[in-house]
């Protein structure tokens, strides 16, 4: 029935990567296309690695825990991009200012959103299972997080090549779920419902940062 | 009989849901993509009422739905909670297989009559998935999407949550067209959908509590990310989970401050979001 198809999405929603064991899998050596997908797939598999021993580092307090957290954030994720992806077509409308404001704002916003979900997160393993070539900049990884109880959970990263030659993940898809598209649709209805404006969406998630950050 | 003056009256009032679904769904532009492989913009026309319905619901839930679903969860063993959600799933598995053939998907038929006679029969009446044939949720909502009916305005139904109109219409549909429904009715035995429902529904939702919990104490607009979640999730379901058609969100476009891209490739300069898109396809209609 569709509410547990809901509660099995929301639940993958909720989860994040941190694998305590890595399945290796072997991948056919063709020719360059693979070595993209190889990259790609690194990419996830070192930031897998790192999340899961900065979960588990009990020498680090919370608030280095979150500062080694956006570490990674902006290392791996272009978070400009995403940003900008979902603001969408009030990007255009934004000053300079309010632009910087924001994604200095998202990118908190998403350190603290996704920190949590992390640190709920135990006894899962994670399973790269292959990459997919989706245009010429990007790649799609496919992999599953297993479960003691229950079925895999569907994972699949977004990689792209930015203009630098950098390879970058710029979505998580959980479930068929893309979270990127779920952020902007999200805060599209905030904008909307506040006459358009960006500041209303920055003040929203300021104050919700106050709110939650304990 | 009571379960005929119940069912009538049912009837009346999911028709009229149902009604006014359809005359939402009136307003789809033309030439939209049904299943939406291509991703939309999300048509809430009637976006005060639905979320006044939602309120309306999370205090329903509040009230009386999450603490029966605490309850459920937290008293009852693992096996039995499973034991409860493959019996509500079996009796589904009729009405599934139905859908299934009505879409054209032999295969997935075939597993739900597999599964429903296999558990039915070897798993205790549905109680164990001796099958373990991991079968799709097909509903009626779900069939009108593979025959090309467009999705149709979002709705915020009271009780039943977050639909589109087509799918709304869906719910009716399989509530009559349910075998297990028909053969209760037959047998005199009533209130079967009413607790199927009900079982339904406290299973699903003990196991959603903390998933819902969180990305609600995560949002900034609850019911905007409800609404997203459950349009992909939706796609996904009558995409059957097929990854490879599954939509991902369009970036195709270029930073300012990044160096202009060549000659060739001018027109990712523009963003290209649904708005362009979906006007270029209304002017080309």
């Amino acid at each position: 029935m569709k509410m547990i198809r809901m509660a099995s999405l929301a639940l993958a929603t909720s989860l994040f990567v941190s694998p305590l064991a890595l399945t290796a899998t072997s991948f056919a050596s063709y020719a360059q296309a693979d070595e993209k997908a190889d990259a790609a797939t690194e990419l996830v598999d070192r930031l897998g690695k790192e999340a899961v021993k900065l979960l588990a580092d009990d020498s680090k307090d919370v608030s280095q825990k979150r500062a080694e957290f956006n570490r990674l954030l902006a290392r791996d994720f272009d978070m400009r991009l995403i940003g900008r992806f979902v603001l969408g077509k009030n990007w255009r409308q934004a000053t300079e200012e309010e632009r910087e404001e924001y994604l200095t704002v998202f990118q908190d916003y998403i350190v603290n959103t996704y920190q949590k979900r992390i640190g709920e997160y135990s006894g899962e393993n994670l399973n790269i299972l292959k990459a997919k070539e989706l245009n010429s900049k990007e790649q799609l990884v496919n992999s599953e997080i297993i479960r003691p109880n229950g079925p895999a959970i569907k994972l699949d990263w977004r990689v792209r090549r930015n203009k630098a030659g950098e390879l970058k993940i710029v979505d998580i898809i959980v479930e068929n779920v893309s979270m990127a598209l779920t952020h902007r649709e999200e805060f599209s209805a905030v904008i909307s419902s506040n006459g358009g404006k960006i500041s209303s969406l920055i003040d929203k998630l300021k104050s919700h940062l106050e709110d939650t950050k304990s | 009989m009571n379960s005929k003056k119940f069912k009538s009256t049912l009837l009346g009032g999911c028709l009229a849901i149902a009604f006014a679904g359809l005359l939402g769904g009136c307003t789809t532009p033309p030439g939209e993509d049904p299943k939406n492989v291509v991703y939309n913009e999300v048509q809430d026309p009637l976006e005060p009422l639905n979320r006044y319905f939602f309120d309306v619901n999370q205090a329903i839930d509040a009230l009386a739905l999450k603490p029966v679903a605490h309850i459920y969860r937290d008293a009852l063993p693992e096996g039995v909670k499973d034991s409860v959600s493959n019996f509500f799933s079996n009796l589904s598995q009729p009405i599934y297989f139905l859908n299934n053939i009505a879409q054209g998907d032999l295969d997935g038929a075939g597993d739900n009559m597999g599964s429903f006679f296999t558990n039915t029969f070897l798993g205790f009446g549905g109680l164990f998935d001796i099958a373990q044939l991991d079968t799709d949720k097909e509903d009626m909502g779900q069939t009108f999407a593979v025959w090309g009916i467009p999705e149709g305005p979002y709705l915020v139904l009271p009780i039943l949550g977050p639909n589109s109109s087509r799918e709304a219409v869906g719910l009716v549909g399989d509530h009559f067209a349910d075998p297990i429904n028909i053969v209760a009715h037959h047998n005199d035995v009533d209130n079967v959908p009413l607790i199927r429902a009900l079982g339904t529904g406290v299973d699903a939702r003990a196991r959603a509590i903390e998933p819902l919990d969180e990305i609600e104490k995560n949002s900034i607009d609850f019911y905007a990310a409800i609404r997203s979640l459950y349009r992909q999730n939706r796609k996904s379901e009558i995409l059957d989970g097929d990854t490879a058609l599954t939509p991902l969100p369009d970036i195709s476009f270029e930073l300012e401050d990044d160096e202009p891209a060549k000659a060739d490739s001018i027109s990712l300069l523009i963003e290209e979001d649904e708005d362009t898109v979906s006007d270029q396809r209304k002017a080309t209609n």
